[in-house]
């Protein structure tokens, strides 16, 4: 990972602020929904309410190194290790006795999108039982390219059955000319986030995949708001001023890595470590590029409904190579690392397949392991380390 | 100039010396208590006969699982370009060689220089490496390196699932119950395990001509299987459990004359 960033600081206060805020907030009226992380917040921020991110709890369970200890709570109600890490860190700290990361803040109502998986609606479900809390799903059709006009009109008025389940759970009104300004400031972010990923592409790079994972966590939670705009300006100018005084992500960086798809939380530090002891810096992920996309603020439904139903988790094999393929162009990969996740299945499915598929069409080393992005128990060092080591003794073989 | 291959595994270490070009010492030893103290009685015990120690050595080079905890290496390969190197420089025609190993089996896709081209491995389970075979031989009360013959007196396979080392055991403890013949057991994990294998090696597209390497290819049940399931005959050298090491002291006798 780079030498550390002056606007790492400013995003320790932010976040802190920000989960302060939640019981803050719903003391002063303002009720807390609990939302995925690919989801239309633009809307949830256009009404004034406070979306809280479960997911990220999971994140900061897994990043921290508690995830097992939080999971072994949900399996003793029964929930299997197999389900998905963040999922298992929510339900666990619901059931949980002791707090490491903090209380999950509870909701007043969920509002979910399937997009991403499966996983995410029967959690949510889950949590709305127990919170005693309503909960609306917005239903995503699975894509293969494109989102088709039926798919489309399915999911804008599901929007709009949302924006009326929001009105009446919690008495606040919806304007458009609010969300338009919300879109605005989404994409405003959204377009800075991606000129930060993009510096990655410079060689060397003041920045790489390991630390994106860190600064995603603005455009994740504040998209659409102008303290995401303020951070992604901040971030953007230090790494202007990182490549003006050469300050480099890795010191010799010689190969460029594209990584898919979540890191493994708790061991980012040792994955960031052995990638730079081996002079390859990780560039690009689909992960860190699923809060990269535009609004046409014009059509503010139809372009939310294309938006979130054309994300990457969404649709089909061809798509989901092509879409690999063109990041490891755009960002001059070397190679390519595929993470079997075993918390995300639907990013999981094929990728051996995939492997194969995009050696034999870029002619480029890939790998496939497999670990767990939350739970240190199905991570095992040796088998992962092996592998890695024998794929950059292989990215050497090209030079 | 003496220098050395050393290949950590889980169950076993092996040690390769090279004289110019010449292997003039080699030992298989259980791999057992502290790596860095087991490594440095093994480099004593292989140098011994040639009147030899550790400094003399103009190289060393580690493999294998442990290889990171062997103090008188200069460098560390990984086992995959080792028994790569060890092959592609014995048969330069080979072009996939498959690895059976203690704790991990794997496909390796070599060019003609013995380089690595491609590679597969088992994900974290043991069911068909040669730790699965030894914990089948335990529960069968049968020695291991009697495992792999007395599949070949077999008519009628068991059909034995192993998709887990632990429930397999118990399916076979639970065949030997029933009178199942032994030997019927035997070959149907022979049967498993090549299943295993190939499916796995097929992943990196196998090329011919297929050399097996690794404790593994000591086992003549297992080769033969093998052989059936690939549809090809393969190569197995003289010594398939010492490749690794082999390699390894090829890429130390790199780095000596890059000195």
């Amino acid at each position: 990972m780079s030498a550390p960033f002056k606007t790492a600081g400013l995003l320790k206060n932010l976040m802190a602020k920000y989960y302060a805020k939640g019981e803050e907030n719903r003391k002063s009226g303002i009720p807390v929904a609990w939302v995925t992380a690919v989801f239309p917040v633009e809307i949830i921020y256009a009404m004034d309410i406070f979306p809280y991110y479960p997911e990220n709890f999971g994140a900061l369970g897994a990043a921290r190194k508690v995830a097992d200890k939080l999971s072994e709570y949900a399996e003793r109600r029964g929930y299997f290790n197999d389900l998905c890490g963040y999922a298992r860190c929510g339900i666990g700290d619901a059931y949980a006795t002791d707090h490491p990361v903090g209380n999950i803040l509870p909701p007043d109502l969920l509002v979910c999108c399937n997009t991403q998986c499966g996983s995410l609606p029967k959690w949510f479900e889950a949590a709305g039982r127990y919170y005693n809390a309503p909960y609306f799903l917005l239903d995503s059709p699975l894509i293969e390219d494109q989102v088709s006009p039926l798919g489309k009109n399915y999911f804008i008025d599901q929007l709009w059955e949302m924006v009326d389940f929001l009105e009446r759970t919690t008495g606040k009104k919806f304007e458009m000319e609010r969300l338009v300004e919300v879109l605005k400031l989404a994409s405003e972010a959204t377009q800075l986030w991606n000129d930060c990923l993009d510096t990655a592409a410079l060689k060397p790079a003041p920045f790489g995949f390991f630390d994106a994972c860190f600064h995603m966590a603005p455009i994740v939670t504040w998209r659409g708001t102008q303290t995401a705009v303020d951070y992604y300006m901040a971030l953007k100018e230090e790494l202007d001023e990182r490549v003006a005084k050469g300050i480099t992500a890795i010191p010799n960086e010689r190969f460029k890595i594209y990584f898919d798809h979540i890191p493994v939380w708790p061991r980012l530090r040792w994955f960031s470590d052995l990638f730079a002891a081996n002079d390859a810096l990780v560039v690009a992920s689909q992960y860190t590029h699923s809060w990269a996309h535009k609004f046409d603020v014009s059509r503010p439904m139809e372009s939310l409904a294309e938006v979130y139903t054309e994300q990457f988790v969404n649709r089909g094999f061809e798509y989901r190579i092509k879409l690999k393929m063109d990041f490891m162009k755009r960002y001059k990969c070397d190679g390519f690392v595929l993470f079997s996740n075993r918390s995300c299945k639907p990013n999981s499915f094929g990728l051996y397949d995939k492997r194969q598929v995009i050696t034999e069409r870029t002619g480029k080393p890939g790998v496939v392991f497999e670990a767990d992005m939350s739970d240190q128990r199905f991570f095992s060092e040796g088998q992962i380390q092996i592998r890695l080591e024998a794929f950059f003794e292989r990215l050497r073989k090209d030079q | 100039m003496y220098v050395a291959g050393i290949d950590i595994g889980s169950i076993y270490s092996k040690a390769i010396i090279l004289k110019d070009n010449q292997v003039v010492g080699s030992l298989v030893k259980r791999t057992g208590g502290e790596i860095k103290v087991a490594s440095q009685k093994l480099i004593e015990e292989v140098l011994m006969p040639l009147g030899l120690q550790a400094a003399d050595l103009r190289a060393a080079v580690a493999t294998g699982y442990g290889r990171i905890s062997v103090p008188f290496a200069q460098k560390q390969v990984t086992e995959i370009s080792c028994f790569g190197r060890g092959i592609g420089h014995l048969f330069p025609y080979v072009r996939t060689v498959i690895d059976i190993g203690g704790q991990d089996s794997k496909g390796i896709k070599i060019d003609d220089q013995g380089s690595v081209d491609d590679f597969v491995m088992n994900d974290k389970c043991a069911a068909g490496t040669g730790r699965f075979l030894e914990v089948m031989a335990n529960a069968l009360e049968v020695k291991l390196e009697d495992m792999g013959l007395l599949a070949l007196l077999s008519n009628s396979p068991e059909e034995i699932g192993i998709t887990c080392t632990v429930f397999a055991e118990s399916q076979v403890i639970s065949l030997v119950a029933k009178g199942r013949p032994k030997v019927d057991i035997i070959a149907g994990i022979h049967q498993a395990i090549a299943e295993r294998i190939v499916s796995m090696v097929k992943m990196i597209r196998i090329e011919e001509r297929i050399a097996i390497t690794g404790g593994g290819a000591k086992n003549i049940g297992l080769v033969r299987e093998l052989e059936k399931k690939l549809g090809s005959k393969v190569i197995v050298p003289e010594e398939p459990q010492l490749i690794g090491a082999y390699g390894a002291a090829l890429f130390a006798q790199d780095l000596a004359r890059n000195e």
